[in-house]
């Protein structure tokens, strides 16, 4: 047996056994409701409305999700997370609402950015960066799907905490 | 000077390593350090450099950080006061404590060890406190855009994005937030240091586990700095990490977007107390530091261990850390990152003119060649008849710069640094960078051909009025793969210079590539114009869903070229 192996051994290094790597066929998560679905800079990002989530210090001393059902009008915020799914990363993320927007060149708010119309309504950086805060899954879609609809902003980003996020030091 | 005066300076490694005893069975290899000592000798300590320390949160009366911490300017998002330490009923290890002292835990106070930049002040803020959600209006606030930060020298991120596995889409928000700390330090720019992330083996959630069995098997990094969109910009410093024998610590993930590395250090575990792991980087030492106080609070669990793991680490059973408040244990690219943040404060001390770009010049230039047999990784098992380069070791670049993507130029050398940084005069002209990205001038087919050890490429002309390089980002959006484990990217510069984007055999989960944007600084010094090279790889066999790259206006391969 032993002998046969080595046979088997030289003969591979003379051939050169090399199968072809066969992709895994793949899994996909597809859309459950289209409804729920807006454009995240070219990607589909599904906002899973009947899902909230609370922030849980993770066993790797980061952080971790806890998920739960809810009627999808129920809120969301910093305490209590909204859950959406990109379907280009294949990955589930958190939000607390956040849609950063940059404006074009030069340009300003102008005056219907009033915090009854873009709730949060509030600048995030330099020069012309700025933030609003949805309250609920549907204005999350709504806002964003207004703000794409603007022909002064130059980008729209929804705000995504992708998995747990930890610090760096390893764990075994 | 004398240097022994903090009980635990002696086995900070990291600071000057004889080969001591730093509480792990294996003791550090002689001379693996980052010349620090010598620094403090020329009188450098990091005096009036204010450090950010963005991360879970800093205990601000800790023993040996107390005198260093700057309260006024630190930020708690959880109570909405400037104080970041974590409450008494948040019970837990506190990994921006150890951060903070790495930094600058104070020195010649009879207590604890020492930190890099022991003068250096430091302001702590919570952004990534365990109960906390992440904002990014929290971010922007932590890292300069508002008056409690704003006049930061440094910042420290020792944080990635945790278990998305995959290529992020790229973030105009992060890109400005960070972007907006060019601005500061009255226009020559506060210096961002991000730590590349430790997914070399395996992501941080076991859920995704199993995608790392291809990189595992072939030695490569299952992630990579890319795969966390807050480092997709060109602003960060990104830092990858040695162990204690001077080479690649076995969790830092490789890139093209690593600039330079820094001691972490492995595991730190003694054999004494935990017997038996069949893995040895478990017991070679990780970074002596600062640990929050308090018993509960360990690392490690004492129900687990009601010995501790080691001398140190020994559930207060040691008289230098009764409380706890010192740690053996703390490693990762977040213990490089703040050791590198250290150097750049020691650097900003001797020369307080330098800009962002000039520190990377620097840190760059001065950086040791570590483990300089390291040679890549070119299995011929992938496809037969034929080396499949995944990584490639060191390549000298045609400015003579030596980059590889497992250490990025080299390991910091805190002495070199702060004596170039003294007598530094050449700096870097006003930065330029292309208006609008070039559009491929000789598109391939949208799919790549499979099993195929050439690939496919396209070329882009560019023509600029600026002549070299200080980085290249490029745009990918790839619109079908059979899994991106089989595919790998590459950019050839007109010199002929290679930087491998991502390689094969990768841990990424992507469905497709949406704007994702890979740095590399590869290229650094290179000329900027003529005709530069993008291929595509896919190495799997022939499959139902072949790799198809994007020919959509929207959504091209695009190259943003920074210089001057």
């Amino acid at each position: 047996m032993k002998n046969a192996l080595v046979i088997l051994a030289l003969a591979c290094a003379a051939i050169t056994c090399v199968a072809q790597i066969h992709p895994t066929p793949r899994v996909f998560q597809k859309v459950q409701d289209p409804a729920t679905v807006i454009n995240d800079r070219g990607s589909q990002l599904e906002v899973l409305a009947n899902q909230r989530a609370i922030v849980t210090p993770a066993k790797t001393g980061g952080r971790g999700y806890q998920i739960s059902r809810q009627d999808a009008s129920a809120s969301l915020g910093p305490k209590q997370l909204g859950v959406v799914f990109n379907h280009a990363m294949q990955v589930q993320g958190y939000i607390t609402g956040e849609i950063a927007f940059k404006f074009k060149r030069d340009q300003e708010p102008t005056g219907d950015f009033d915090t009854d119309t873009y709730p949060g309504f509030a600048k995030l950086t330099k020069p012309n960066v700025y933030v609003v805060v949805a309250r609920s899954p549907r204005e999350f879609i709504d806002l964003v799907k207004r703000l794409q609809r603007r022909n002064d902003l130059e980008w729209v980003e929804p705000i995504v905490q992708y998995g747990e996020i930890i610090g760096e030091n390893s764990k075994q | 000077m004398q240097l022994r005066t903090d009980p635990l300076l002696p086995n900070q490694w990291h600071i000057q390593n004889i080969g001591q005893n730093a509480f792990s069975s294996t003791y550090p290899t002689y001379g693996n350090d980052m010349n620090v000592a010598a620094v403090w000798t020329s009188g450098y300590s990091g005096r009036g450099i204010k450090v950010g320390v963005v991360d879970t949160g800093l205990e601000a009366a800790h023993e040996d950080l107390a005198a260093n911490v700057d309260l006024s300017h630190s930020y708690n998002f959880l109570t909405g006061t400037n104080d970041p330490t974590r409450a008494t009923s948040d019970v837990g290890f506190d990994h921006g404590t150890s951060v903070a002292g790495i930094i600058g835990a104070v020195a010649f106070n009879g207590k604890g060890g020492r930190g890099v930049a022991y003068n250096a002040r430091l302001r702590g803020y919570n952004l990534l406190a365990p109960t906390l959600p992440f904002s990014a209006t929290n971010m922007a606030k932590a890292m300069g855009s508002d008056p409690i930060s704003a006049d930061n020298d440094v910042f420290n991120g020792s944080f990635h994005l945790g278990s998305a596995p995959g290529l992020p889409q790229f973030s105009g928000t992060y890109q400005q937030i960070t972007s907006n700390t060019k601005t500061l330090r009255n226009g020559l720019g506060a210096a961002i240091v991000i730590s590349a992330g430790n997914d070399f083996q395996h992501w941080p959630s076991s859920t995704y586990n199993y995608l790392c069995q291809s990189a595992n098997q072939y030695n490569v990094s299952c992630g990579d700095p890319a795969s966390d969109e807050r480092r997709g910009g060109s602003v960060p410093i990104i830092i990858g990490t040695l162990n204690a024998d001077g080479v690649h610590a076995s969790y830092s993930n490789t890139g093209s977007s690593l600039w330079v590395s820094a001691p972490g250090g492995e595991y730190g575990f003694n054999n004494t107390y935990v017997p038996g792991a069949s893995d040895p980087n478990l017991y070679k030492p990780a970074i002596v530091t600062t640990a929050r106080s308090g018993c509960q609070n360990s690392m490690v669990s004492p129900s687990q261990y009601p010995n501790g793991v080691n001398a140190l680490d020994s559930n207060g059973q040691n008289a230098s850390a009764s409380n706890c408040q010192y740690t053996a244990l703390m490693n990762g690219t977040s213990s490089a990152t703040p050791n590198t943040a250290a150097v750049v404060a020691l650097m900003l001390e001797a020369n307080p003119n330098l800009s962002v770009r000039d520190i990377k010049h620097i840190l760059a230039k001065t950086a040791k060649r570590v483990d300089p047999a390291f040679s890549g990784i070119s299995p011929n098992t992938i496809i037969s008849g034929s080396a499949i380069v995944l990584e490639q070791g060191w390549v000298t670049n045609a400015a003579g710069w030596t980059f590889s993507n497992r250490y990025g130029f080299g390991g910091v050398d805190a002495n070199a640094a702060v004596n170039m940084a003294k007598t530094y005069t050449s700096y870097l002209p006003a930065q330029q960078s292309n208006q609008g990205s070039y559009t491929y001038t000789a598109p391939p087919p949208g799919t790549i051909t499979p099993y195929s050890a050439t690939g496919n490429y396209l070329t882009f002309q560019v023509s600029e009025s600026f002549s070299t390089v200080e980085q290249v980002v490029v745009f990918l959006n790839i619109t079908s793969s059979p899994g991106l484990y089989c595919n790998q990217v590459d950019l050839t510069s007109p010199s002929g210079t290679k930087s491998i984007l991502f390689h094969a055999m990768n841990g990424f989960n992507n469905a497709s590539v949406v704007d994702s944007r890979i740095l590399s600084n590869t290229f650094y010094g290179e000329p900027v114009n003529g005709t530069w090279k993008l291929r595509f790889f896919d190495f799997c066999a022939a499959s139902s869903t072949p790799t198809q790259i994007s020919t959509d206006v929207n959504h091209p391969q695009q190259l943003l070229i920074t210089g001057h």
